[in-house]
């Protein structure tokens, strides 16, 4: 019997084969694995081009949540931003898939996008050029339109998930109660938001430092699209806060994300009384994410096992949200 | 595996099934809860269950046949039977010291160890502990001493290097006088290790990896010891490089791998031949780790500043391979 398996690394040298059999690239074609998480990213190189390709995790999304990532990727290509677009394989189609033994996996070659990744080290003018970039991004998502939609509900992926954080976390049950209640009641809050008031569209939905580039023209590009969807436009700003104040912890240098989001895209009434909301959202979603899939990837860099941190920030953005 | 199933060169086994299979396996009782601590070369999991924790490797397909496996855990359990703090494996319900699964990749063997409560003894920036560090794998030598075994595991870096440097080579292509360079090097190594006298460099089970990432300090002072995944039998004074190796990469001062040579000496002294032995040794150790480097990156993805800066490992190679008469 083979052993159950809940992540593979698919073999490079087959991945190549496969490479040059789907896709028209010049010869000779090579994969070298660049990241192995959630996903992962291989460099292709192929006849002195450099193309990224993406392996998804397996039993994830369906079929149809990846053609709309593509899709919208392509969109975005289209309408100027610095986005990897997927490149289609000899038979026109933007993905193909593989059995792993763990399950079906997607997978895409993406154009290579030259630049060096964001770090904590990002000046405030760097945040103000990302949130001004996020904004250009929701805005050239307007017009997008897929045959079939991905909708990103985040209450519905919080409270699947919220239990693989209570595993987690059994020894800490004040901890636990608090992310029980604090659920409970954002979901209140969410049920009460008029869509009407707060606009809603294709967003990135991982617009983190790390996902976002400096490229070599000086140009902000932009990678990871797993998480992108139909969502409110308001809440995708929150990610970047997320990975700051875990990381940067300068609110200087969100304000000036903000501010460069607004010079491009102000934010509405609804949206901006919304934020302090969406920012413990964007803490509990992250957490109860990371829990379900610590045991496929394992503990992530500068986590050393203590929640401690995450939940004292949750609780201090609940009472800055008025949800303590 | 069925045909259809796309090969893969690694995979992360499912916690909850794995947890299942040791409860069946140690007759554990109560609530087993497998979690993923690092996914590397090995995965290594902490196990959490009634008389736990313990610590659990699965190694990876092909690093070791059961034989050189079974040398592994007889040569840890008899270190800790000498007295040295050292990750002990289990036995199962049946006597034996490991099991393996059929991964997809392949035979993966697995062993459930005993938990060292500690912290990783990361700071040997500074020459008194470089000193108590070496002093420490004297001690594991010595207690080695008597070690015996029916099984058989050689470090034998002399049939790993010449299988890993043609990958470390590959990544200088078009860099002809760079290639070339290396293959002096892996040459004089080799032909270093090949007419070493045994009698004058004694030899005996190693640990094969000890640097300050693989050594903890214990809640009593104590110093552990941990990953033998490398262990085998090897001179015991080569056994010194991979601290070298380490604090190199570092960018330390000569002076920690001084301190850290003079803790050994004042608990197991060098032969005149070992000292030496030291700059060759040094070289064979920067080769080695660097090519295979080079030969797993496409199984564990990228060592964070390897492939983008591959000349600082060069440098380091050009440096040492001068220290020992290579040029």
């Amino acid at each position: 019997m083979v052993f159950p398996v809940i992540h593979s690394t698919l073999d490079p040298n087959a991945l190549c084969d496969e490479i040059a059999r789907r896709y028209t690239l010049p010869q000779p074609v090579r994969c070298r694995l660049m990241s192995r998480a959630n996903n992962d990213f291989y460099e292709v190189s192929a006849g002195g081009s450099r193309y990224a390709l993406r392996v998804t995790k397996a039993n994830f999304r369906p079929d149809g949540e990846y053609l709309f990532e593509q899709a919208y990727v392509a969109h975005l290509h289209a309408r100027g931003c610095h986005v990897p677009a997927p490149v289609p394989g000899a038979d026109g189609s933007l993905l193909f898939s593989v059995e792993a033994p763990e399950g079906q996996r997607s997978v895409t070659v993406m154009q290579w996008l030259a630049g060096v990744p964001f770090t904590e080290n990002l000046t405030s003018s760097d945040a103000h050029d990302m949130g001004a970039a996020l904004a250009r991004l929701h805005l050239a998502g307007e017009g997008f339109s897929c045959a079939e939609p991905r909708l990103i509900s985040t209450m519905k992926s919080l409270k699947e998930r919220l239990p693989d954080l209570l595993k987690m976390l059994t020894e800490h049950p004040d901890d636990c109660a608090f992310y029980e209640a604090t659920t409970h009641r954002l979901d209140e809050v969410y049920e009460k938001i008029d869509a009407g008031d707060v606009p809603q569209g294709p967003v990135h939905g991982d617009y983190q430092f790390a996902n976002v580039l400096r490229l070599d023209s000086g140009e902000i590009g932009m990678l990871d699209f797993d998480t992108c969807g139909i969502g409110y436009l308001a809440e995708d700003i929150l990610t970047f806060i997320w990975r700051s104040d875990m990381e940067i912890q300068d609110e200087a240098v969100n304000r000036s994300f903000l501010d460069g989001y607004e010079s491009v895209r102000p934010l509405n009434k609804a949206e901006t009384r919304l934020l302090p909301i969406f920012r413990l959202t964007r803490d509990l979603i992250m957490s109860v994410s990371y829990a379900m899939l610590i045991n496929r990837v394992g503990p992530v860099l500068g986590f050393d096992g203590d929640f401690g941190p995450f939940t004292d920030l949750a609780r201090r953005h609940a009472a800055a949200a008025g949800l303590d | 595996m069925p045909s259809d199933v796309f090969p893969v060169s690694q995979s992360v086994l499912d916690a909850d099934v794995l947890a299942a299979e040791l409860t069946r396996r140690y007759e554990l009782s109560g609530e087993v809860r497998c979690l993923l601590l690092s996914r590397g070369m090995n995965d290594i999991y902490r196990v959490e269950h009634a008389n736990g924790p313990h610590a659990l490797k699965v190694a990876r397909t092909g690093k070791s046949s059961d034989d050189e496996f079974a040398y592994e855990q007889a040569y840890v359990r008899h270190l800790g039977e000498r007295g040295i703090a050292v990750p002990a494996p289990v036995p199962l319900a049946n006597g034996d010291l490991f099991f393996s699964v059929n991964a997809p990749e392949g035979k993966r063997q697995v062993v459930m160890m005993g938990w060292l409560e500690g912290t990783p003894f990361t700071h040997t920036v500074d020459e008194e502990n470089a000193h108590r560090l070496g002093a420490f794998l004297a001690d594991i030598h010595l207690a080695a001493l008597d070690f015996k075994t029916g099984h058989r595991k050689a470090v034998a870096s002399e049939t790993k290097l010449p299988e890993r440097l043609p990958y470390l080579t590959t990544m200088f292509e078009g860099r002809g006088g760079d290639q070339a360079f290396l293959k002096r090097a892996g040459d004089a190594a080799l032909s270093f290790m090949t007419s070493l006298d045994r009698t004058e460099v004694p030899v005996g089970a190693c640990h094969g990896d000890l640097q300050c990432a693989n050594a903890m300090e214990l809640a009593d002072g104590g110093l552990a010891v941990f990953d033998f995944s490398d262990c085998g039998t090897d001179p015991f004074a080569k056994d010194i490089s991979a601290f070298y190796w380490r604090n190199d990469f570092e960018g330390r001062p000569e002076a920690i791998n001084q301190a850290f040579v003079d803790g050994y000496d004042s608990r197991k002294p060098l032969s005149q031949a070992e000292k030496d032995a030291q700059p060759m040794f040094r070289l064979m150790r920067h080769l080695l780790i660097t090519s295979s480097m080079a030969l797993f990156i496409n199984r564990i993805g990228p060592v964070p500043g390897f492939d983008e800066n591959i000349d600082y490992y060069l440098d380091m190679i050009r440096r040492y391979a001068a220290d020992a008469g290579v040029n």
